[in-house]
């Protein structure tokens, strides 16, 4: 369903990611991790077409998206960590502008399907500016899934959701993957992609360093006893967690333009 | 500490200039930042460096002898300017911290008198790149030599008071307001105070104002600097006098002699403003919160307004089906409320028709009548013009919107010209409405040519849709190829101000005309073949009307490939690259 063959892309002389191959077949979700700078995003911007790769091969639900990107959008549906609202348009006016990117005959139905199931039904004249970061939310994604994508991508999905938001956000991610669509979750967030993943991939420096499902990945970096997935993640990408604050020796007092000098002992 | 101030000050704006610096190794930016400096260099500095005029010298522009009398001009314009600091101003202390100013030294061990100097210390950089700017503009026009150095530190002393004043009126608002005084009553007392001052001097002057208005009708600058030399206008305007004198001095001793009261009153105000005790830190935190917040919103590719609270109606209902730029052109009609109303420009024709037909019937207003068809043609020649200079948020879209729009399923082509669409629609109903008002004059004028003036409008009529996407292309094409120029400059700060961004406006301007003569060449000489033809059949009214159809027709296939080549630019535009976040 997604299929990447050497995917590379350069910034002048820097690989921001560097022959990257993978794929992601429907019902699974594959968690994209990686310490910041390792590619996450250029690598979900490329997918999207939002950036176009260096080198290598991107196919969406078959559809190859250098030749035909128009085919193989139409198949995706990609979440920003931010939701990207417009902000003359209502709750409602947001699925009708979306239907005809999309030409999506019969959209009213699923439009009124998706707010009811997302608790939004009551909300349809709603502006964006009324609306919670929650509801924000959950508006992008009733445009995203308006029209049925077998493709999603999703980056940082949880940001400034409430706890109640959170766990709709996870449902919806998991019922999408058992109605058959191939998703990516891009996230720091490793206790989610616990959850919510079937595969793992760790980035590093732009470079694959892991690949495969949850119980794959815990055997390959297990020392023994339980693994986490946050224990697989340090010890394959070799960034031992440094100290927020290092123990430091106690300087002694600094002497200042106003301080006195000290007074001499007898 | 100040030393510390002056080093983050000093250290950023070298950062800052650095990154411009930078920029500069792209050619493009390079040949912007060229054009820029030779501009100025050509404009500004030729004639300074050249040093041919001296202190009464003077050439083109203003002359000595009037810049002098357009002191007490200054004097109310300043004390305008000063004045509308305690009228229109909010009333809570806030210094316009930025946020990291706020966490680094609210916290640290430097007086509020510290942060006060830390800011007069930032606006002096401002102020002084400022009045060296203006005094190069104005030298330019004429003098040199001295006169450059007088200009200096008359802008200097201006800007400074300018400073000083709105940060003592921050401050004594504040103070008011803690003691009860409602805004609305300063407001008022404010206001009112200059208008009686004002219609007093009127007053006791009129009947020498009455023998000036008869004698010095003609002289402008002599009837206003008589008026406002009369007490107790003129003492009220003394300490502004004190303040904008140096810059409207003819000799060095003037000068001198005008610079140590200058400076005596820019003392006072630092008095003032240094003795205010006003406790300045909590609003400059809120309004430092909310700028960062604005700033964070349009880096995210979100608005920088505040999104409205009321739906507003659809200019038409959107089927799902059809063409997709339509999408786009129906979501920013949306956007621009009233105006995307057909009802509200049929009124605005009606009333234009209405008028105009009232005009032409009255004989008297014959004059009235020439100077509206000025107008309007005027306005329709500048209208296309100047739109595409000032209509650019549809293309600064583009890339604010392109984490949405890219993963949409349209080609580039489709995703442009959907942007493009709304304000070619104003802009052609505005030109429109001009042609209907010019064929009502033309037909008036010249009733023996019958149907011709009709049919030329037709004719015209026709192009301007499509010469307008034409020009507004131009903007697309900046913004996709000179991203860092011309993309939300307030937010990118690596873009904003430079001498390459000064390139940027004069290669835009005369980007705008030529691009007008050039698609209009091919489209000028089609619609002459076709009318020419026509006229040899005597049909002149139709060609003129098939020639704004072969025109138009021409234009469509010159915005097709223009089209063409900015999509496909617009899908392998890569932002990351250039514009990192």
């Amino acid at each position: 369903m997604i299929e990447v063959i050497g995917l590379t892309k350069a910034y002048g002389d820097f690989l921001a990611v560097q022959d990257l191959s993978f794929s992601v077949r429907p019902g699974e979700v594959l968690g994209l991790v990686g310490p910041n700078g390792a590619g996450k995003t250029t690598t979900l911007r490329c997918l999207t077409g939002i950036i176009p790769p260096t080198r290598g091969v991107v196919r969406i639900a078959d559809i190859a998206l250098s030749t035909d990107p128009v085919g193989a959008k139409r198949q995706l549906a990609f979440f920003p960590d931010e939701p990207r609202l417009f902000e003359h348009l209502s709750v409602w006016q947001h699925l009708v502008f979306t239907a005809r990117l999309y030409q999506l005959k019969d959209y009213e139905q699923r439009g009124h399907d998706l707010l009811q199931q997302l608790d939004m039904a009551d909300k349809e004249k709603l502006m964006p500016g009324e609306l919670s970061r929650g509801m924000k939310q959950k508006l992008a994604l009733a445009c995203g899934l308006l029209h049925q994508p077998r493709v999603i991508l999703f980056d940082e999905p949880l940001t400034g959701l409430d706890p109640g938001g959170i766990r709709a956000m996870k449902d919806t991610m998991l019922r999408l993957a058992r109605e058959g669509a191939a998703i990516i979750l891009s996230s720091h967030l490793l206790s989610l992609l616990e959850e919510v993943c079937s595969h793992v991939l760790i980035l590093k420096n732009g470079q694959k360093v892991v690949d495969g499902t949850l119980a794959q990945i815990r055997q390959a970096y297990s020392t023994g006893g339980a693994t986490t997935l946050e224990d697989v993640f340090f010890r394959a990408t070799g960034d031992a967690p440094p100290p927020l604050l290092p123990e430091l020796p106690v300087p002694p007092a600094l002497p200042t333009a106003n301080s006195e000098p000290p007074a001499s002992l007898p | 500490m100040i030393s510390a101030l002056i080093y983050l000050r000093v250290r950023s704006l070298i950062n800052a200039y650095r990154a411009k610096l930078l920029r500069l190794k792209q050619p493009r930016y390079l040949f912007g930042a060229i054009v820029g400096l030779v501009y100025f260099y050509f404009v500004f500095f030729h004639r300074l460096f050249r040093m041919r005029h001296t202190m009464g010298g003077s050439n083109s522009g203003i002359s000595l002898e009037v810049w002098l009398r357009l002191e007490p001009i200054a004097a109310v314009a300043l004390l305008l300017y000063l004045l509308s600091s305690w009228i229109f101003s909010s009333d809570r202390a806030d210094l316009a911290f930025t946020e990291s100013e706020i966490a680094f030294l609210f916290p640290a061990p430097v007086s509020r008198r510290g942060l006060i100097h830390f800011k007069l210390l930032s606006g002096q950089l401002r102020i002084l790149f400022l009045a060296v700017f203006f005094a190069v503009v104005r030298t330019s026009m004429s003098g040199g030599g001295f006169f450059f150095v007088s200009q200096v530190f008359g802008w200097w002393t201006i800007l400074s008071c300018i400073n000083l004043h709105r940060m003592g009126a921050t401050f004594t608002r504040d103070r008011l307001l803690n003691l009860g005084v409602h805004p609305w009553i300063r407001r008022v007392v404010a206001a009112g105070l200059v208008l009686v001052i004002a219609a007093l001097s009127y007053y006791w002057a009129s009947d020498r104002i009455a023998v000036l208005l008869r004698e010095k009708a003609n002289q402008p600058l002599t009837f206003i600097g008589a008026f406002l030399g009369t007490p107790p206008l003129s003492w009220l305007l003394w300490p502004f006098h004190l303040v904008v004198r140096p810059m409207f001095t003819a000799t060095g001793l003037g000068f001198l002699s005008a610079f140590g009261p200058a400076l005596l009153v820019l003392a006072l105000h630092y008095v003032w403003v240094i003795k205010a005790e006003v406790a300045f830190e909590e609003a400059s935190i809120v309004s430092a919160q909310k700028r960062a917040d604005w700033i964070q919103a349009a880096r995210s590719g979100k608005s920088l307004r505040r999104g409205p609270k009321k739906r507003r109606e659809e200019p038409f209902p959107l089927r799902p089906l059809g063409p997709r730029p339509i999408a786009f052109f129906w979501r920013n009609l949306i956007g621009l409320g009233p105006l995307a109303f057909p009802k509200w420009w049929i009124v605005g024709a009606a009333l234009a028709i209405m008028l105009t037909r009232w005009l032409l019937a009255t004989p008297e207003y014959k004059p009235f009548v020439t100077a509206l068809t000025g107008l309007a043609l005027m306005l329709a020649a500048y209208g296309f013009l100047l739109s595409p200079v000032f209509v650019r948020r549809p293309s600064q879209r583009l890339i604010e919107e392109i984490d949405v729009i890219k993963a949409y399923p349209l080609r580039g082509w489709e995703i442009i010209l959907g942007e493009m669409l709304s304000p070619i629609a104003l802009i052609a109903c505005f030109e429109w409405l001009l042609f209907t008002v010019l064929v009502l004059i033309a037909r008036h004028r010249m009733p023996e040519q019958h149907g011709l003036p009709i049919a030329i409008a037709i004719g015209a009529a026709q192009i301007v849709p499509f010469l307008a996407g034409v020009l507004f292309s131009l903007n697309f094409a900046a913004v996709l190829i000179l991203p860092a120029w011309t993309y939300q400059t307030s937010v990118n700060t690596a873009s904003g101000g430079g001498i390459d961004k000064m390139g940027q406006r004069l290669i835009f301007a005369v980007g705008y005309f030529l691009v007008a003569i050039v698609s209009l060449i091919p489209a000028a000489a089609v619609a002459a073949g076709v009318l020419f033809g026509f006229k040899l059949l005597d049909q002149t009214s139709l060609g003129a009307i098939l020639a704004g159809t072969a025109a138009a027709l021409t234009l469509v296939g010159e915005l097709a490939a223009i089209l063409s080549w900015l999509g496909e630019r617009y899908e392998n535009f890569d932002v990351s690259a250039e514009l990192p976040r």
